[in-house]
């Protein structure tokens, strides 16, 4: 034995297997030489199975393989390796990490042309080495690794060459316990791959300084890689070499802690000056939400692993640099050469996925559950009451048809939806810029509006459609689901879901573009059932926190959409708090019911928060509110639900006719919850016509009306359950005459459903001044504009403000989009353009146009009608048209029956908007707005008493304005995650924990 | 919960909405903001259309302000001359209770000037004055450009010029069509339709040489694209026995119209013209209200379509005054031109024209109370609600307003006021105040013969 004596030049091949093609021919010729390979075994501690290693390293079929151990380690491990492999060197170094021990090869070996890495507890292959160095030099590799299989079943993969993201976290393409069935033997290149077995070109490894030993445990390979990628080497994995890993070596190698710095240090390593500059702050703001979302699941100690990360490396940063001049000195390939083999977007992301979210399992478990739907809905659809509701289904798509075909017209409400990045920019300002801006937080409904534009793969028209269309079904769905708990299952909730379904609120919010009306719609149904059932009136199988926050997150939606949604709770446990002396609910009783709702209520504005707080700044909060519509017309209209030209005709007396006639019909407790019901019903007539009696604004009187619609629904359902369990067993009576007159009544709503539905459109109009103006975004190019709408509320598109019985409402740089939807309630600029408007109304000025200039009001619009087409004008717009044109700086534009459009000649376009030394920034005061030219800062001024100047005196040259207070929005849109994320995390644990419990009693029930 | 309480919920529940259906108002919204667009608030706009002011112009205008409040006004006066020029402005103040007078020759000599005035401060009313050689004129400016305007009283037989102007201070250009309608139908001179009117212009159309040699010719103004405002001025050069220069602002056609002044006898005329502008023939019948405790047979006639008419005014007796109201079946448009001849002194003589009133007003403004120092000048005050009103003339040039008559106004006929009795000097504002509606028109002689309406506001 030659302990201490390194190694030098390559044996001979004398060995009788060594393969022909590297021995170079037969018998009769001398065998060719082959590169000498030199195996370093790292054994540490009591390398368990250095002796199996030896062994195998010994039966291998290469013929140039000399074996050096490199004992990092007190122990002397001389006596067993000589009884192991009486050829190999043995070289004792201080115990320490495998880096260390490693780069003793650059020391003690010389003249090979390869280095096999090997831990002490791997198993190679025989032809593991030989294949290795033939991958080397038919790929021109300099670095290779085998395929690592389990020791014990060789079938079962451990690694086949690792990639890695951006961030340097590591990522495999197998899966843990991946079965070998070939699927990954292709030679490919890989970013890195273990050490457990790796082949380095020598002169590469001595020209890299070996092993970053600050990289190990956890980063070492990624690291040297990494650097010889930079160096234009390849790192490539050869599958066909295997080798079996015990995974044995010490705990360190599980430490996540260092894992996680020692990949920091590698990125910051390895990447290049410029691209580190965005890619360590996103990779910083990663980890951050990683450990957030670490911070929520209970994990604080992975939490504080991965910040620590970057803390550790910035107390190290001269070793930082000093790694970082080795590396950089070493690269000659561009890092977008790197990034191409590097995985797009977050590892850790998709494995939180695949794996946190149990995906596979989920998809599993929802494949299951959807076999289990298809069968119970065949069963169930080849029933009766399945047919009416498929039949119900089919009209809704036949009556939008042309709304999934065509186009949703962006009227009202219903404005375009802007690109992801669009909204979620709108959403993440710290400045609000719809109408006039304010420094208010973003509405929840634009980061809601970018997720369903990303479910809907960036279709933005596609995701509006799907809200408008979808609001029928999915509320008719939720009118099932609480109807089976009030009315009872089968026919009872099948008439509630199409009851519901049939009411022509929802097809007439479509009609006016009622966008939040509609949201309403389709999840007031489940908001009702969570109160309910925390009221105790309805059974619950979940646990009271869990109703709870699903009927707050189902509220704080529909909030987001249209705000005055967030009092439903309150008014529906008022309209059961009215009715209690008739339904004889006792206190104990009511005092639950206020409670439950007074948590939804308050669970919704956390889970909105800081959005509603923007309703306490001054300024018009009616409008913020949408407080500017028009009150119902008449007691008809109210009684009816009907608002638009959907649901004509007698059958609209169907709702309010059954549920008079079931409120006398039915007995109990069902009669109990048609005075409830009838309850909610009082309160929410009072609340729609108080408008009209002190003639004032109202709200968007589709969405006011929503809770009477559910409540006749329910009311409904409960007469079909009467009739089913009561009143058909008994003779002919008032009662069976009752129940005629109900359903005939039905019947007649039903066929005027029908009727709307043949038009495709829901009566919807299919153009809109959206499409029509779309040529004011050309205008951009001359500078920031606005669009000022007056008009009637009702025509006036987006979130109009009112001003008399005028409205309006201004959209920036064209007809307006989502973003210009839902504006803060403003302060002293919508004060002041609400006075322009009033003096304009009064023809108390003949400069209208001047006065809104400041607004950067470029064209005013008034529309006679919500789209283009003929139209008699009413008396608003009459006056509204005599007023405009006597004003001496409007332009009449010639547009398009149904709208009037004047350019206003006074406005300045950006370029030249200078008044008298001074650039004005059209956007409501705030002391936080920062005015720069050439670097330096300008006097901010107030002007006009509302908006911003900057004193810019005879100099030229471009003004640079910045929101000084945008760094406050980051962690305010953390806390916002944070607040959702923990609602949902509640809630699904809640939901594990009864299906655990669910399944211990199926369990339980079933060894019974 | 028994059958019975239901029952009796039921019931007041339909009980509830009846009642709440009496107390609910249906249909379109209401209008609490509708702005009339006649106040005199602390900003109006005031579009003054005919004049002249180049050396030898047909039509030397003098604007008028008077301010009728009790605080100082601030008046820009502008004035466009095309659109290659660029306007020429002044600035004028005008005292509380004052009267200004800015002639347009001394902010800029041209030969088609349009004035605008933009009041700002205390409430102000503008009119204009047109002088040619010693006949002149006096007549409100607009106060908005409006898509059609109408005028009854024109003539273009032997002597007569008969001028529309026509102007537009408004970025844009404007197209419009002018007609005639006169006793044998309508005229509609090819060069008259599509007359395109530039912005930041006045054009001056002689309707005179276009519709020739007519008796009665009332002419209308629509307009086609964009805005405008037009006023006509008639000059007669005694050919037909009259002699002077009339003003006239144009008007809207109406069922109802009223004309508080009228004379005859003694080289007193009253022409009365009537217009259908509409296809079909319009019954009107005129009533004369004398002065003397007499009365005069109410005439009732027969206008046929697009036809214009004078009415006959010799029923009424000479050398009394009177005045006149009108109603029609369909709307129309009426015009009085007055006249004084031989053998009325000659510092008398002169022309006047008035379309008449076809609204009241509680409120009206007389700029300037006198038009000349030796002038006699008079208020015609009539009710147009056919009841009984009480007016008051208030001074507004003191510290504080000052009441200087106190009047009560017939249901049917007129009441005098004679300004040179409580108004001397020649710079001052003056206001009618009624109780209820009322139309106020002054007369001024010597020099001439002008009529105006009072302003509203």
């Amino acid at each position: 034995m030659d302990a201490e004596r390194p190694p030098s030049e390559p044996a001979p091949a004398d060995d009788p297997a060594l393969d022909p093609a590297l021995a170079g021919g037969g018998d009769e010729e001398a065998p060719a030489p082959v590169p000498a390979v030199v195996a370093v075994v790292i054994a540490r501690d009591d390398a368990p199975h250095l002796e199996t290693c030896l062994q195998a390293l010994g039966a291998s079929d290469y013929p140039d393989l000399t074996v050096l151990v490199i004992a990092a380690t007190e122990v002397d491990l001389t006596p067993r390796v000589a009884a192991a492999m009486s050829g190999a060197f043995v070289r004792s170094v201080p115990p320490g990490g495998v880096a260390t021990a490693a780069n003793e090869a650059l020391a003690t070996v010389a003249g090979a042309p390869f280095l096999l890495f090997v831990h002490s507890d791997t198993v190679c292959d025989p032809r593991a080495v030989r294949l290795l160095v033939e991958e080397a030099y038919r790929s021109n590799a300099a670095i290779v690794g085998p395929k690592v299989v389990d020791v014990e079943r060789a079938e079962i993969l451990r690694e086949v060459g690792w990639s890695v993201d951006r961030f340097g976290t590591p990522h495999s393409e197998i899966e843990r316990d991946e079965l070998d069935q070939e699927q990954h033997d292709a030679v490919r290149d890989v970013f890195f791959v273990t050490d457990v077995c790796m082949l380095v070109r020598a002169d590469l490894f001595g020209e890299l300084e070996g092993f970053d030993a600050d990289c190990d445990p956890g980063a070492r390979e990624l690291d040297l890689c990494w650097r010889a990628r930079l160096a234009a080497a390849r790192v490539i994995v050869a599958p066909e070499a295997r080798v079996a890993h015990y995974e044995a070596d010490g705990p360190e190698e599980q430490d996540r802690k260092l894992a996680a710095r020692h990949r920091v240090r590698a990125l910051l390593t390895n990447t290049s000056g410029v691209r580190l500059l965005w890619i360590a702050p996103v990779a910083f703001v990663v980890h951050c939400l990683e450990a957030a979302l670490f911070l929520v699941r209970r994990q604080p100690k992975r939490a504080g692993e991965l910040l620590s990360a970057w803390t550790w490396n910035l107390g190290r940063l001269s070793s930082l640099a000093t790694a970082r001049r080795r590396a950089q000195g070493a690269r000659v390939v561009p890092d977008r050469e790197i990034h191409a083999l590097q995985f797009r977007g977050s590892v850790r992301v998709s494995a939180y996925v695949t794996t946190s979210l149990h995906a596979e399992d989920r998809v599993r478990t929802w494949s299951q559950r959807g076999r289990s739907v298809a069968e119970t809905a065949n069963t169930k659809f080849r029933s009766a009451r399945g047919l009416v509701l498929v039949a119900f289904l089919v009209l809704v798509v036949i009556g939008a048809r042309d709304l999934f075909l065509g186009r949703t017209a962006a009227i009202g409400q219903l404005a375009p939806w802007p690109g992801v990045g669009d909204l979620w920019r709108a959403f993440t300002s710290e400045w609000r810029y719809a109408d006039l801006g304010a420094h208010a937080p973003a509405p929840p409904q634009l980061v809601l509006a970018a997720l369903l534009r990303v479910v809907s793969l960036g279709n933005g028209g596609f995701a509006r459609t799907l809200v408008v269309v979808g609001a029928v079904p999915l509320g008719a769905f939720g009118a099932h689901r609480v109807g089976r708990r009030v009315a009872g299952p089968g026919w009872p909730s099948a008439t509630v879901a199409v009851v519901y379904g049939i009411v022509p609120l929802a097809r007439n919010a479509v009609v006016a573009g009622r966008m939040g009306a509609l949201v309403f719609f389709a999840l007031a149904p489940f908001v009702l059932l969570a109160i309910a059932q925390l009221g105790g009136l309805v059974p619950s199988r979940r646990p009271a926190a869990r109703v709870a926050i699903g009927g707050a997150l189902a509220l704080a939606v529909a909030t987001a959409f249209w705000p005055l949604a967030i009092v439903f709770p309150l008014v529906v446990a008022f309209g059961w708090l009215a009715a209690a002396p008739l339904t004889g609910d006792s206190l104990s009783r009511v005092f639950k019911i206020a409670r439950g709702s007074a948590m939804m209520f308050g669970l919704a504005l956390v889970a909105l928060f800081p959005w509603p707080l923007a309703v306490l700044d001054g300024g018009d909060r009616m409008g913020a509110l949408g407080i500017v519509f028009a009150p119902i017309e008449s007691v008809g209209a109210l009684t009816r639900l009907v608002t638009g030209p959907n649901g004509g005709g007698i059958g609209s007396w169907a709702f309010v006719v059954t549920g008079l006639a079931v409120t006398l019909i039915a007995t109990g407790e069902r009669a109990r919850w048609c005075m409830r019901l009838w309850g909610v019903v009082v309160v929410v007539w009072m609340l729609t016509l108080l408008p009209n009696w002190f003639d004032t604004a109202s709200p968007a009187v589709e969405a006011m009306l929503v809770p009477v619609a559910l409540a006749f629904a329910l009311i409904a359902g409960i007469g079909v359950a009467t009739f089913l369990e009561e009143v058909r067993r008994h003779g002919l009576g008032w009662r069976q005459a009752l129940s005629v007159v109900a359903a005939a009544a039905v019947g007649l709503a039903a066929l005027g459903f029908v009727g709307d539905a043949a038009g495709g459109r829901w009566h919807q109009p299919s153009g809109d001044w959206n499409e029509t103006l779309s040529w004011t975004r050309l205008q951009r190019d001359r500078g920031p504009f606005r669009i000022l709408w007056l008009g009637r509320p009702d025509v006036v598109p987006g979130s109009p403000h009112r001003s008399g019985a005028d409205a309006f409402a201004l959209t920036n740089d064209g007809p307006g989009d989502l973003v210009d939807q839902l504006p803060p309630p403003g302060g002293a600029g919508t004060a002041a353009i609400t006075d322009a408007v009033a003096r304009l109304r009064r023809v108390a000025t003949t400069r209208f146009g001047r006065l809104v200039s400041p607004m950067d009001v470029r064209y005013v619009a008034v529309p006679v009608r919500p789209d283009p087409g003929p139209g008699g004008a009413t008396v608003v717009e009459r006056d509204l048209v005599g007023a405009l044109s006597q004003q001496l700086d409007l332009q009449q534009v010639d547009v398009v029956q149904g709208l009037q459009l004047y350019e206003n000649t006074a406005w300045v376009p950006v370029a030249t908007a200078r008044r008298g030394g001074s650039y004005v920034w059209s956007q409501q005061y705030s002391a936080s707005w920062h005015g720069e030219r050439a670097g330096r800062t300008l006097d901010h001024r107030r002007a006009f008493g509302w908006t911003n100047r900057f004193v810019t005196g005879s100099e030229t040259g471009p003004v640079s304005v910045t929101f000084e207070r945008q760094w406050w929005r980051w962690p305010l849109v953390l806390f916002e995650a944070l607040i959702v994320a923990a609602l949902v995390r509640r809630a699904r644990r809640r939901r594990r924990r009864d299906r655990l419990v669910r399944t211990e009693l199926h369990a339980t029930e079933a060894s019974a | 919960m028994s059958v019975a309480r239901r029952a009796a919920f039921v019931a007041g529940v339909v009980i509830a909405l009846i009642i709440a259906a009496t107390f609910t108002t249906t249909g379109a919204p209401r209008d609490r903001a509708v702005g009339t667009g006649t106040d005199v608030g602390t900003a109006s706009t005031w579009y003054c259309a005919e004049g002249t002011s180049n050396p030898n112009g047909r039509a030397d205008e003098v604007i008028v302000l008077g301010n009728v409040g009790t605080t100082k006004s601030n008046a820009l006066v502008t004035v466009f001359s095309g659109s290659d020029a660029a306007p020429v402005r002044r600035s004028v103040a005008v005292a509380a209770g004052a009267v200004a007078r800015v002639k347009v020759s001394d902010i800029v000599a041209v030969a088609e000037p349009g004035v605008l005035v933009e009041v700002r401060g205390g409430p102000t009313v503008v009119e204009h004055q047109i002088q040619r050689g010693t006949d002149q004129a006096l007549g409100p400016c607009a106060r908005e450009p409006v898509p059609r305007v109408s005028f009854a009283g024109g003539s273009t037989m032997k002597g007569a010029e008969l001028w529309l102007a026509l102007f537009n201070p408004f970025p844009d250009d404007a197209i419009v069509d002018v007609r005639g309608v006169t006793g044998d139908g309508v005229r509609a001179p090819g060069a008259l339709q599509g007359v395109v009117v530039p912005r930041f212009s006045r054009l001056s159309v002689p309707v005179h040489e276009a519709i020739p040699r007519a008796d009665l010719v009332a002419v209308e103004m629509t307009v086609r694209r964009g805005r405008a405002i037009a006023e006509q001025s008639l000059a007669l050069d005694a050919t037909d026995g009259r002699q002077g220069l009339a003003l006239s602002e144009g008007g809207v056609a109406s069922r109802r119209w009223a004309f508080p002044i009228g004379l005859t006898g003694s080289g007193h005329q009253e022409r009365l013209v009537l217009a259908n502008r509409s296809n079909r023939d319009v019954r009107v019948t005129v009533r004369f209200a004398l002065d003397a405790a007499a009365a005069v047979e109410p005439e009732s006639l027969i206008l046929p379509g697009t036809t214009a008419l004078a009415v006959d005014t010799k029923r009424v007796p000479p050398d009394v005054g009177f005045s006149v109201s009108i109603r029609a079946d369909r709307p129309i448009v009426a015009e009085m031109v007055g006249a004084n001849g031989a053998p009325q002194p000659a510092d008398v003589r002169g022309l006047a024209a008035d379309l008449g009133f076809s609204v009241g007003a509680r409120r009206w403004a007389v700029v300037p109370a006198r038009l000349d120092a030796g002038s006699t000048d008079s208020l015609a005050i009539v009710s147009m609600d056919g009841r009984p009103h009480r007016v008051q003339v208030v001074r507004s040039d003191g510290p504080r307003p000052r009441v200087v008559a106190r009047i009560n106004v017939p249901a049917t006929g007129r009441q005098l006021v004679d300004l040179a009795k409580l108004v001397s000097g020649v710079n001052v504002a003056v206001t009618v105040r009624a109780n209820g509606p009322v139309a106020v028109e002054r007369e001024s002689t010597r020099p001439g013969l002008t009529r105006s309406r009072a302003i509203p506001g």
